[in-house]
């Protein structure tokens, strides 16, 4: 039954190793979305880029347990994105599209990223039980049966030589 | 008084020679030189948080117009009239706190009407505009129809720039410096109306402009308005190089300078390129 679960958690692992190879593209998506926040920083000028940063409201955010083949993951979910109902420059709100669409597709990689950890973790955990299980607890017991069961021959033994000395007087 | 407008020019040309060059900037840029070690901008040291960096750079362009209105007591009403623009900048940048309910922006180092931290004060936006009106920063508010922060905040340009036109009026220029300073305040008029436009109809901004007291001509095309306020500025410069459009003139290279200053801070705080900073840089000299 172990094993079949160290099976299932590991196919599970693996499906979420290929959502965390988005993580390379979605670092650079972010990159470069910071990079052209930063020019138009440069461009607003500091007073008024800070300024109009207090017009956003920022995005809802939640940790929240979730489950995975029964392993409990911390995974973020969004509540609510950024509210930007506020701003009327076109290319501020290009700007802050970009920044938020690449900083979701970082929480999908942290996201992936934080289960893997811990499937990773469970993982080493249902190693751990079944190798304490393949080499102590079982062994253990098979030499204890072993054990049991010689005494009971030894036992069985001891009877029939006994009766058939009975018999025999 | 022509002579009180030659002495604001002669002052107006030595404070130019000492505004920082192309190869000052390409030296700041690329982290060969620091901001502190050009005179002017000593006061700003390496430890000081990004914003107070940034108000100390504005700080220097406040000293050098205080520094030419307090020369000539006649025209500092003019003089005056020019660095207002920081607080009419304070007024939009605290609308969009009060509005937005959160942050904390920087706000200009200058209050002749109303100072910054009275402005950062105010909770609401009713108070904001009976603020500015009863220190007399503005004639008048926004029509209360306006739903939208982008007519608010071209009515406020507006009315600097009817600020501006009211501060020639009254200063005691000659003839024709007043016209040549009336002729800059319509340029500059229609330079916010075509800032405006990317973000307003052309009706919402005649609308606004008329609000404020001002009748919009057709904006002008070629070039962003940065890049036509220098055009503007060096035409005034030539033609005027000793009376008091050249004061107009040395005001937009030395807000130029103080935002190039603050965008090269900026930009290598950031830890942008030296080419990146370099090309946000609107640059008045070669």
């Amino acid at each position: 039954m172990l094993e079949m679960q160290r099976e299932i958690l590991t196919k599970e692992a693996l499906s979420l190793l290929e959502r965390v190879k988005g993580r390379r593209e979605a670092e650079g998506r972010f990159v470069e979305a910071l990079r052209r926040v930063n020019e138009l920083r440069l461009r607003l000028g500091e007073p008024g880029f800070r300024a109009l940063s207090c017009l956003s409201r920022p995005p809802s955010v939640l940790l929240l347990p979730v489950s995975f083949q029964g392993v409990p993951c911390p995974q973020i979910r969004v509540s609510a994105p950024p509210d930007t109902s506020l701003h009327y420059d076109a290319e501020v709100l290009e700007r802050i599209g970009e920044l938020w669409g690449a900083l979701a597709a970082l929480i999908e990689v942290a996201n992936a990223e934080a289960a893997i950890r811990c499937i990773s973790e469970q993982l080493v955990r249902l190693s751990q039980i079944i190798n304490s299980l393949d080499r102590n607890v079982i062994p253990a017991l098979e030499d204890a049966i072993r054990r049991v069961e010689e005494r009971v021959a030894a036992r069985e033994l001891e009877e029939h030589v006994r009766a058939r000395r009975l018999r025999g007087a | 008084m022509a002579t009180m407008e030659a002495y604001v020019a002669v002052r107006a040309h030595g404070l130019k020679s000492r505004l920082l060059k192309r190869p000052d900037y390409e030296a700041l840029a690329r982290g060969e030189r620091e901001v502190y070690e050009y005179k002017d901008y000593s006061s700003i040291a390496a430890r000081d948080p990004l914003e107070v960096k940034v108000e100390k750079v504005h700080r220097v362009y406040v000293s050098r117009i205080s520094l030419l209105a307090e020369s000539a007591p006649e025209l500092s009403e003019y003089l005056w009239a020019l660095a207002d623009k920081l607080e009419f900048e304070n007024l939009k940048l605290q609308l969009r706190r009060v509005l937005g309910g959160g942050g904390r922006p920087i706000l200009y180092p200058y209050g002749r009407h109303v100072g910054p931290v009275r402005l950062s004060e105010a909770t609401e936006e009713k108070e904001l505009w009976e603020l500015a009106l009863s220190s007399g920063l503005l004639e008048r508010v926004p029509k209360r129809e306006w739903g939208s922060l982008a007519e608010r905040e071209a009515f406020v340009d507006f009315a600097y720039v009817k600020h501006l036109a009211s501060a020639v009026q009254r200063v005691p220029a000659s003839g024709e410096s007043r016209r040549a300073l009336l002729e800059a305040a319509a340029e500059l008029c229609s330079l916010v109306a075509a800032s405006w436009s990317r973000h307003l109809s052309p009706e919402a901004v005649a609308s606004v402009a008329r609000a404020a007291g001002l009748e919009v001509k057709r904006p002008p095309r070629g070039g962003s308005p940065e890049e036509r306020l220098l055009r503007l500025a060096r035409r005034l410069e030539l033609r005027y190089p000793a009376s008091l459009p050249y004061a107009f003139a040395f005001d937009v290279y030395a807000t130029a300078e103080a935002r190039n200053v603050e965008r090269v801070i900026v930009g290598r705080s950031l830890g942008m390129g030296s080419s990146e900073i370099l090309a946000s840089l609107l640059l008045t000299s070669p």
